[in-house]
């Protein structure tokens, strides 16, 4: 193998590829990026053996060939090599060594062979459909924080992209981890309707969305019930699935919560934030004293003490009080975009929904807690 | 793995080892299964030490990943079998101590706990997912239940197949869910063929002797040859060869050779060809079969030991003392010449007419 590539170009997509490579594994090939080159292109892959990331740059190939050497080492060197540089890989007379070059500084790299690397997962997968990249970056962003992190329930330790198509196509992902449930639509893309229900679990969540960051063209999918794989802008992720069966999700969602309470996002967050400072058990709730149109936030502590804060809300309901974690208010309230937030409650020991009332495409469903 | 294997010359590492010699029998009852579509999903491989057990294991995830292949290219599953880097085979064998850089002593926990992530994802090529555990008996009790939880409910399309030296040394409650393949010894003529191939510095008379006392274990052979275990074996048999007569100070000379403290690999050596030199005597005394290992010395030896009719517990007992010995001289540091002399002395045994008047 005989190239040179432009450094910032090799840096870019060794960046891509390189955070898959897991930086403690006791199997040797699984540190190295494979490094293909061929046709004018070198085509970069790394994998930690249940996602691999590929990418393909152009670059001038004077001799094809394939050879992998260690990722993160590789990715350090070429931070380090000056702006603006070309870097240019060489053969040595040993089979397991590859020279780097660029300007006057020489890097001599280990190499482990081709063969050895684990295989491609590259068989043809069934569905096919793309999707714009805002709409992915949706659907990732704002279910991801309630991803389960119990491996007991491992069919929850990923999202759940399933087509909907009653009562109006859409595609959707749900993450739970019992505690709150995000739920979240966006419109369904051409060829979607057909693909089955996938779980894509936390690390290929990760990087999909890291990669798609600062993308803003459409990315195709294809997906089967064992493999998804995205395709977009050169990088091709494909990684395997969670191998369960998602709960069903929809019989937590309650449909009767007639308690609806709407108030301005910003204020509230404020001061639940202020108010469970006080909270200082493991657990941080909040009780939240309903009457109408008032809220009153009030944390007790044994220890600590106690906090309360009044805010002016719609509310025109029977007086009520309803305990929740802090954070997990905190973190749901963060995911919507508008102004306002409603929070529709049946009692205090129903699960309630929290949503943004000019949106009808997310809702986040949080059970209660004690207090 | 078990320990002391890894380094011996000649054959790959079992991942890595495409030859597979005697045991076409446990291969065939699994490829049979599977082809009647009754493949058990849990395996659990038995026999000595360095008999094939890991080199078995591998060759049947290969053939169950080989179908998976969606090119059917049967030497690139062989290239990431041997590489560790075949998305659908997880293999849990006991981790390597990043300090030391030498395996640790059991299967910990921590590692026995990366398997269930492993079957909680689907498979990469749409086929079979395969769990080596190689050396079973090297869990921990945390890791054995760990194990236990995922052989209870297994995935779909899945096979672990676990090695282990003796099936009574896993957990009752994983071993009831297991099908169980038990590794014959190797024939002592294949064996010999097969030594003198790896070692073409052996003739074949040294070949067939190694291959009589290593217990028809292939690996365990080639541990004897490189630990220069023949050579210890004719002495040992030359020191026995008066017995129950043994010549005081060659007994001295030897016990003091053996255990030097550069001589540990000699000591646990003598110790191992002790202990199996006196199973074949017992076998010799218990069945009454004469026809023994084909090497004279040894034949004539036991053969006349055999016929002085002395009671079968006095040789158990010896064979005991040998194995209790052999553990606690490396947990407690004993010295290795007062073991050597004590089992020599025990040897001897009562007998009032005993030529040697200065006993140990």
């Amino acid at each position: 193998m005989k190239l040179t590539i432009e450094r910032e170009v090799l840096l870019k997509s060794l960046a891509h590829v390189q955070s898959v490579v897991e930086r403690r594994t006791t199997i040797p090939i699984l540190s190295n990026v494979r490094l293909d080159a061929s046709d004018g292109r070198l085509r970069l892959t790394a994998t930690d053996m249940n996602l691999t990331v590929a990418e393909s740059v152009c670059a001038s190939v004077l001799q094809a060939g394939a050879t992998t050497t260690p990722a993160h080492m590789l990715h350090e060197i070429v931070r380090k090599l000056p702006e603006g540089g070309e870097v240019a890989f060489e053969p040595t007379e040993q089979v397991d060594r590859i020279v780097l070059r660029c300007g006057d500084g020489i890097f001599s790299l280990s190499c482990l062979p081709v063969e050895d690397f684990p295989a491609d997962f590259n068989a043809e997968l069934a569905h096919r459909f793309t999707i714009p990249a805002a709409d992915l970056r949706r659907l990732i962003d704002k279910t991801r924080f309630a991803i389960s992190h119990e491996e007991t329930r491992y069919y929850l330790n990923g999202i759940y992209l399933h087509p909907v198509i009653e009562p109006k196509p859409l595609l959707r992902s749900v993450a739970t981890d019992g505690h709150r449930l995000a739920q979240v639509d966006v419109s369904l893309p051409n060829g979607a309707d057909s693909i089955p229900g996938v779980i894509v679990h936390r690390k290929a969540v990760t990087e999909i969305r890291k990669l798609i960051d600062d993308f803003d063209g459409e990315i195709a999918c294809s997906l089967s019930d064992t493999m998804a794989r995205l395709c977009f802008d050169s990088v091709n992720v494909t990684t395997k699935l969670i191998d369960g069966k998602f709960p069903d999700y929809g019989r937590v969602i309650p449909a009767a919560n007639d308690k609806i309470m709407e108030f301005d996002g910003h204020g509230f967050m404020n001061v639940v934030d202020r108010v469970s400072t006080l909270a200082t058990d493991r657990t941080r709730s909040v009780k939240l004293s309903l009457a109408p149109g008032e809220l009153e936030v009030s944390a007790i502590s044994p220890e600590s003490g106690s906090a309360s804060e009044k805010l002016p809300v719609l509310y025109d309901s029977d007086a009520m009080q309803i305990g929740f974690n802090a954070r997990y208010l905190l973190e749901l309230a963060g995911q919507l975009d508008g102004e306002r937030i409603s929070l529709a409650m049946n009692d205090a020991a129903s699960p309630s929904i929290m949503r943004d009332p000019d949106d009808n495409h997310a809702l986040f469903v949080l059970m209660p807690m004690r207090v | 793995m078990s320990d002391g294997f890894s380094r011996v010359a000649g054959p790959p590492e079992p991942r890595a080892n495409s030859e597979l010699i005697g045991h076409d029998e446990a291969e065939n009852i699994f490829l049979d299964s599977w082809g009647k579509g009754r493949l058990a999903h849990a395996w659990l491989i038995t026999g000595p030490a360095g008999i094939g057990k890991a080199t078995l294991a591998f060759r049947l995830a290969r053939r169950l990943l080989e179908k998976n292949a969606p090119q059917g290219d049967p030497r690139s599953v062989y290239r990431r079998v041997a590489a560790g880097s075949h998305a659908d085979l997880f293999t849990l064998e006991r981790p390597v101590d990043s300090q030391t850089g030498t395996r640790r002593g059991e299967i910990t926990v921590e590692v026995a706990r990366k398997v269930a992530p492993f079957l909680h994802l689907t498979p990469a090529e749409a086929g079979w997912r395969v769990v080596v555990i190689d050396g079973a008996e090297k869990m921990n009790r945390n890791a054995a239940n760990a194990i236990l939880k995922i052989v209870e409910e297994p995935p779909a399309n899945t096979v672990i197949l676990m090695t282990c030296e003796g099936r009574h040394k896993v957990l009752p409650t994983i071993r009831s869910r297991c099908q169980i393949l038990a590794l014959r010894p190797l024939d002592a003529s294949l064996m010999s063929s097969w030594l003198c191939r790896h070692r073409p510095d052996l003739d074949p008379k040294q070949a067939m002797a190694l291959a009589q006392i290593s217990a028809g274990s292939p690996g365990n052979a080639l541990r004897l040859v490189d630990a220069e275990g023949l050579g210890i074996y004719e002495e040992m048999l030359s020191l026995f060869a008066n017995l129950p007569c043994l010549d005081t100070a060659a007994a001295h000379e030897f016990a003091d050779r053996i255990s030097s403290s550069r001589g540990e690999d000699s000591f646990r050596m003598f110790l191992e060809l002790f202990a199996s030199w006196l199973v074949r005597l017992i076998r010799v005394i218990a069945t009454d079969d004469h026809s023994v290992t084909g090497l004279s010395e040894e034949d004539v030896l036991v053969n006349r030991l055999a016929a002085r009719r002395e009671g079968l517990d006095r040789w158990l007992n010896l064979w005991e003392k040998a194995v209790r010995l052999t553990a606690q001289t490396e947990s407690f540091l004993l010295d290795r010449k007062q073991v050597l002399l004590s089992l020599f002395d025990c040897l001897e045994g009562d007998d009032p007419m005993n030529c040697n008047p200065n006993r140990f």
